[in-house]
């Protein structure tokens, strides 16, 4: 019986727990190998820091033959505010701090006041030196307890990740390169690839993406993930061949008339 | 040739401030530094853990031997570069940025409105920080510093677990225990730790250097030297320790 662990934020999320997505779930990369395990639990939380993903980790790793862990970007918000019978609140950078204070209502005092200290900690207060020191420092703890780790990078500003080839950035950059090149991000940004697309007035489509993927990637990277943990030879060339026939607007919603 | 490198907060810091004028001399790193053929103190009075170990990082390979005091988990670990003057400014604790933000016409006028803002926003950082976050990596960065130099001596300011050898603290704690034993009778139940001490007692400057008074600048100086000759960190110390004068000498009420 082999157990499954994945552990991560908003690129292996399979968001079964919001109903928006409850038809897509199914197509995630993560949903889909975790049924070829005979169980498999799924921690990854969108939005989350690397310290949750590796306290989750800490936590539960020992209970899993297999682990898959994707190393979210540095530099978030190590606090989550937990919510009964939900999962906690997360914010991933200072705008999404403003969002959660403005759309969520019921918000007691003290969250909304660590909230409003989230954001000023990602404008005013967050030294960027300790966050990569910290981060480099989780990674090495990880891969100290469980060598055996599959683990994925969203970029590769840290440097203390292998270079398994599989960079969650580029994957999902293979999606936005034909359409808007502008928001692809790079080694000397401080925002992700999906911030930026964010900060533009852009949502994911909830029908059509997941894992901040189309269903056609998801299902790429569950073959190239699958022969990862069967210790195989992994073939990117799908990626790099990659050819999406759709529009920008089969994926994205415009909330501002304005963007381009 | 033996060189050392010292790091750590207030603990070791032999310097003297623009407005704390410090008996260097009497420090208990300034003289174990004076037998060695070559030294560095990069201890910095309110700096946090990972300011020292970022020093030790790109420091520790050039020194023989290492002394690391490791101060307590949760301190910011950025600082703020004041204009005109040579030291940062540290914030270690939510009363120091109220105290900075009330007291900067007089001590540091020379910030400006942005720090003051940053300031404000580092103080509302400590009171709702994630305390196991801080905790974790505090952890994690011991274990680094060890993992890279397991002959480092490293010397905590309090002790985390009973286990733990003894703290920077309990040196403190000696003048209490010879100036005033009447705090620690068993009928007596006020003050047990460093915290309950520091709400009624304050160092005088001239008085104290790393937060000792010379006496026990002068016995943890002894008690280092030997753990750096057997590369162990694990003394037994005494209970008191003969001071030339009473408490008032060192500390005021509060």
């Amino acid at each position: 019986m082999t157990s499954l662990g994945i552990y991560g934020d908003g690129v292996a999320d399979d968001c079964s727990y919001l109903s928006d997505r409850a038809t897509i779930t199914a197509n995630a990369w993560s949903y889909l190998l975790g049924q070829i395990h005979d169980s498999y639990q799924n921690y990854a939380l969108r939005g989350s820091s690397l310290y949750f993903s590796y306290q989750q980790f800490i936590n539960t790793h020992s209970i899993h033959d297999k682990i898959v862990f994707v190393v979210t970007e540095p530099g978030r918000w190590p606090r989550s505010i937990p919510v009964h019978g939900k999962r906690p609140i997360v914010c991933k950078n200072s705008s999404h701090a403003e969002q959660i204070l403005q759309n969520k209502k019921n918000l007691s005092d003290e969250n909304r006041d660590i909230l409003r200290t989230a954001k000023k900690w990602y404008d005013l207060v967050r030294v960027w030196e300790h966050e990569l020191a910290m981060h480099d420092l989780m990674i090495e703890e990880i891969q100290r307890l469980r060598p055996d780790a599959l683990m994925f990078g969203r970029d590769d500003r840290s440097g203390a990740l292998p270079d398994y080839l599989l960079r969650f950035s580029s994957i999902v950059d293979v999606m936005i390169r034909n359409f808007h090149p502008q928001f692809l991000s790079n080694a000397h940004d401080s925002m992700s690839t999906q911030d930026k697309i964010y900060l533009a007035g852009w949502r994911e489509r909830p029908d059509r993406m997941i894992c901040h993927m189309s269903t056609d990637l998801n299902r790429l990277v569950f073959e190239q993930m699958k022969k990862l943990l069967m210790a195989q030879p992994i073939d990117l060339r799908p990626f790099s061949n990659y050819r999406d026939g759709k529009t920008w607007d089969t994926y994205y919603t415009s909330i501002n008339r304005d963007n381009p | 040739m033996t060189t050392l490198g010292i790091y750590g907060d207030s603990f070791a810091d032999d310097r003297s401030s623009w407005d704390r004028p410090r008996l260097t001399t009497t420090a208990w790193s300034y003289r174990l530094a004076m037998t060695y053929d070559s030294y560095e103190n990069y201890a910095l009075q309110g700096t946090s853990l990972f300011y020292s170990y970022q020093k030790f990082i790109a420091t520790q390979h050039k020194w023989d031997k290492i002394v690391f005091i490791v101060t307590n988990p949760g301190r910011w670990p950025g600082t703020i570069n004041v204009a005109g003057r040579q030291q940062f400014l540290t914030i270690h604790n939510f009363d120091r940025a109220q105290n900075v933000l009330k007291s900067y016409r007089d001590f540091y006028p020379t910030l400006t409105a942005d720090q003051l803002r940053d300031i404000d926003a580092i103080g509302d950082w400590f009171m709702h920080r994630d305390d196991g976050f801080e905790f974790r990596m505090h952890d994690l960065m011991i274990s680094k510093i060890k993992n890279l130099r397991p002959d480092a001596l490293l010397i905590h300011i309090d002790r985390q677990h009973k286990t733990q050898p003894v703290s920077m603290n309990d040196f403190r704690m000696i003048t209490f225990q010879t100036l005033v034993p009447s705090l620690f009778k068993a009928s007596n139940n006020l003050l047990r730790n460093w915290q309950m001490m520091d709400d009624r007692f304050q160092e005088r400057d001239e008085h104290n250097i790393c937060h000792f008074t010379t006496e026990i600048n002068d016995l943890f100086f002894t008690v280092i030297q030997q753990s750096l000759e057997t590369g162990v960190w694990d003394p037994i110390i005494p209970k008191t320790w003969p001071h030339q004068h009473g408490i008032s000498h060192y500390y005021r009420s509060i």
